[in-house]
């Protein structure tokens, strides 16, 4: 095969990150693109392999089941870096703020005066009967009345270029220690490019969590004693669980490590004994957390670890209950709440979103199967949804039939069209779509990440990004204008 | 500062399955050395490195023959076998891998680069012409990750646990070799007296020992002076003795550790009781399994202070 250098390509029919639709590189990446265009073929390739060797090296790495096997995967990177202009940044950086505020005032207020749902605004079933409403929550409020304090917002960009929110992730959301690693990768292996740009660094991530997990405990005059509580080696995200707990130099723990005692505080078992714990970054599910109060057969939750949380003793974050706004149809939402809580427009808009539950929607759902979304509430991961252009007459009847079964648990959207950027594909260059996760950090302040996880959907034409599907991910550069 | 049982645990183990196969490649690369300067007909078999690792059960479920090859694939290159370079070096990643949160970066790196070093390489190393090279990577890869222990941690329980499976580890292996040793030159009985101080020298020299040794005693080696340096010195950092002043001065600072460090002083006593020039072969033995049997109740001891208080 003929090894090509830096070919730019033309396409207008989605908005693309580096290049305008005539194949010129934007202001913000020309010269990224003329350093890149610069390099020889050879060059390029020695680049890429680095690359795939530092990420081995530094044991990046994610797990996936297959055939009933974890196998250990080495995490998927196209050296190619998404970059956003700080002008462009600013304002979704801002929206972001105001959303996540807003989420963390409706979650405070269905699990204790239920305002919202009295006033309407949410229909209340919508709320009280999904299993994400925990009923052990009910009637408490953590501190800073905050119940989601790490969120994971997944973007995509519009034709236009516009962001648009496609979903909250405010259980336990991952990715960021990708972002973390795939910056550490571009500095080793394009420091060329760092001379040139004044890139907004991305590495205080680990102590701006510190500080704000620290804001939560209920010890205000003692240095808190803070963990990260993991399911362990087996689960996919463990490599981030140890990564963070060791960029914050916090315990990293599991079930087993942690008991509560009659005195109704945690302990973690140390080589000198028990020792109290004020703040635990839980990244296990709400079900598998405390067996007393949630799924009585978890081997992996701490018995007590709730009861502990309502007495005050213990910080969890994000909160037990937290998922309750974690869903496509609380979702539909969420500019009203902002309307409501905030009395502000919202500044980043969400996707048109179909509520099945509706009449009218499920009409022009059902109507229009062939040409929307169809995703079920309670499922992340792109697990169970249906692309209407993508699927045959058969998943359409099949996706016509689980609505009406069970209209609560559906929503549908317009296609979307995802923004792509230039990804070396073999030994070319072609674009590809992709989406961006920020995270929010919210406890006595509020923070998002300049930039966030870009995950990139490797296959042709394919918007599936996830990296249990085959994504890959960039490094993504929030750059200050040129003066 | 905190330290998690659980953690301790791992910790412990990681540095023993690391010192455990820089051994093992030790005591092969000398063995292959040993066996390629004597005279056919007057060396040792190649299953008395398998009954060093008291692996004969084992061994012979997979292989008929101890022969070379199925000796080296054993210890080398077979993934499954709990006694094999391959095994030990996965079991210390995956005790890193879940204890990175209090190890720096550069251990992690260098045990994940030692680890896929391993894997790639070592089915290709089971023949004479590669192994030599294989060995020496693998213990100077271990040596890399030993330096980073000293050089990127704070000297405190978190170091104190890594270096106290590293002596557990050591003592354990010193011993055992030196006890295969003993009997696999006595089985030879007097057909290997022309080739007695080279065999010697090559138990010495797997422990590292042997310019250490001639420091000592000389150029000429027999069996009473290597066991005497081996079980006794209090100069070299490999023999038995020397391991545990190291260990009881690492326990000193741990909390509760006043039974443990006790414990250590009485398998120290103990060491001074064996009259090396009077034991005849069964005497030998049978003192070197007696203190094999006394390290383990001190590894059991670290067990049940520091590393099981979950179940308490």
């Amino acid at each position: 095969m003929k090894i090509k250098s830096w070919t730019p390509y033309r396409q207008s029919e989605h908005y693309d990150e580096l290049l305008t639709p005539t194949g010129k590189p934007r202001d913000a990446a020309n010269r990224a693109v003329k350093f890149l265009s610069s390099l020889s073929p050879d060059a390029s390739l020695q680049r890429r392999a680095a690359a795939e060797l530092t990420m081995r090296e530094m044991g990046v790495s994610f797990t996936i089941y297959s055939e009933g096997e974890n196998i250990d995967r080495a995490w998927p990177f196209d050296l190619i870096p998404r970059i956003i202009p700080a002008s462009t940044w600013r304002s979704v950086s801002a929206g972001l703020i105001q959303r996540n505020r807003a989420l963390n005032l409706f979650i405070d207020d269905v699990y204790n005066a239920q305002r919202i749902l009295k006033d309407g605004i949410v229909p209340a079933e919508t709320v009280l009967e999904s299993p994400n409403f925990k009923q052990p929550c009910v009637g408490f409020s953590p501190k800073h009345k905050v119940w989601a304090n790490i969120c994971g917002s997944d973007l995509v960009r519009s034709k236009a270029g516009e962001f648009y929110v496609l979903e909250d992730n405010l259980r336990v959301p991952s990715g960021v220690s990708y972002m973390l690693e795939n910056r550490e990768v571009t500095k080793r292996v394009l420091p060329e490019l760092f001379e040139d740009y004044s890139i907004l660094p991305v590495d205080d991530y680990p102590s701006q969590l510190f500080s704000m997990l620290a804001s939560l405990s209920p010890r205000a005059n003692k240095r808190p004693s803070i963990v990260v509580l993991t399911p362990g080696i087996y689960n996919s995200a463990y490599f981030e669980h140890a990564y963070l707990a060791q960029g914050m130099g916090a315990e990293l723990v599991e079930g087993a490590d942690l008991s509560v005692g009659d005195d109704e505080c945690v302990y973690m078992h140390t080589v000198e004994g028990p020792m109290r714990v004020d703040v635990i970054y839980r990244r296990i599910d709400d079900d598998f957390m405390d067996p007393d109060a949630f799924r009585g057969d978890s081997a992996l939750g701490v018995p007590g670890l709730t009861r502990a949380w309502r007495a005050g003793n213990v910080a969890i974050a994000n909160a037990p209950g937290s998922g309750v706004a974690d869903d496509k149809v609380i979702y539909a939402f969420a500019p009203e709440m902002i309307r409501y809580y905030l009395g502000e427009e919202p500044i980043l808009s969400n996707v048109p979103t179909f509520l099945c539950m509706r009449d009218a929607d499920r009409e022009y759902v059902l109507n229009n199967i062939a040409n929307l979304v169809v995703k079920p509430a309670n499922e992340s991961g792109g697990y169970g949804l249906m692309v209407g252009p993508h699927a045959d007459a058969k998943t359409h009847a099949l996706f016509a039939d689980l609505i009406q079964a069970n209209p609560r648990n559906y929503v549908a959207q317009p296609m979307l069209s995802l923004s792509t950027a230039p990804t070396f594909i073999d030994q070319d260059i072609r674009p590809r779509h992709l989406d961006l996760r920020p995270f929010i950090l919210q406890g006595a302040s509020s923070w998002v990440t300049p930039g966030g996880l870009t995950r990139v959907a490797m296959r042709e034409g394919s918007l599936v990004v996830n990296s249990s599907q085959g994504g890959g991910s960039k490094d993504t550069w929030i750059v200050e204008d040129q003066p | 500062m905190i330290l998690l049982s659980r953690v301790a645990e791992r910790l412990y183990w990681m540095a023993r399955y690391l010192e455990r196969a820089q051994a093992t490649a030790r005591l092969i690369r000398s063995y292959t050395h040993l066996i390629m300067d004597l005279p056919v007909g007057q060396s040792p078999a190649w299953d008395v490195l398998v009954n060093t690792f008291d692996a004969q059960n084992t061994f012979s479920a997979r292989y008929n023959t101890a022969s070379e090859t199925n000796v080296m694939r054993y210890l080398i290159a077979l993934n499954e076998s709990c006694n094999s370079i391959p095994f030990s070096i996965q079991c210390a990643r995956e005790n890193v891998r879940t204890t990175r949160g209090v190890l720096s970066d550069d251990i992690w790196e260098h045990v994940n680069e030692l680890h896929l070093f391993v894997q790639d390489q070592a089915s290709h190393s089971v023949a004479r012409r590669n192994r030599y090279d294989f060995l020496n990577e693998v213990v100077s890869r271990t040596q890399l990750v030993f330096s980073a222990f000293q050089h990127s941690l704070n000297r405190d329980h978190i170091h104190r646990f890594i270096t106290l499976g590293r002596l557990m580890e050591r003592a354990d292996m010193a011993t055992r070799i030196l006890d295969t040793g003993a009997e696999a030159i006595h089985s030879l009985g007097t057909s290997s007296q022309s080739v007695e101080s080279l065999l010697w020298g090559n138990v010495l020299e797997s422990q590292l020992a042997l310019s250490a040794y001639r420091r000592v005693y000389g150029p000429v080696i027999d069996r009473d002076t290597t066991a005497e340096f081996l079980l006794r010195s209090h100069e070299f950092p490999n023999a038995v003795a020397f391991g545990l002043n190291d260990m009881r001065e690492l326990l000193v600072p741990l909390p509760n550790s006043e039974a443990t460090v006790k414990l250590v002083d009485e398998v120290h006593a103990e060491l001074t009781k064996l009259n090396v020039t009077e034991a005849d072969s069964e005497d030998l033995h049978e003192f070197i399994d007696t203190l094999q049997g006394r390290l383990i109740d001190i590894d059991d001891m670290i067990a049940a202070t520091w590393f099981n208080l979950a179940n308490t």
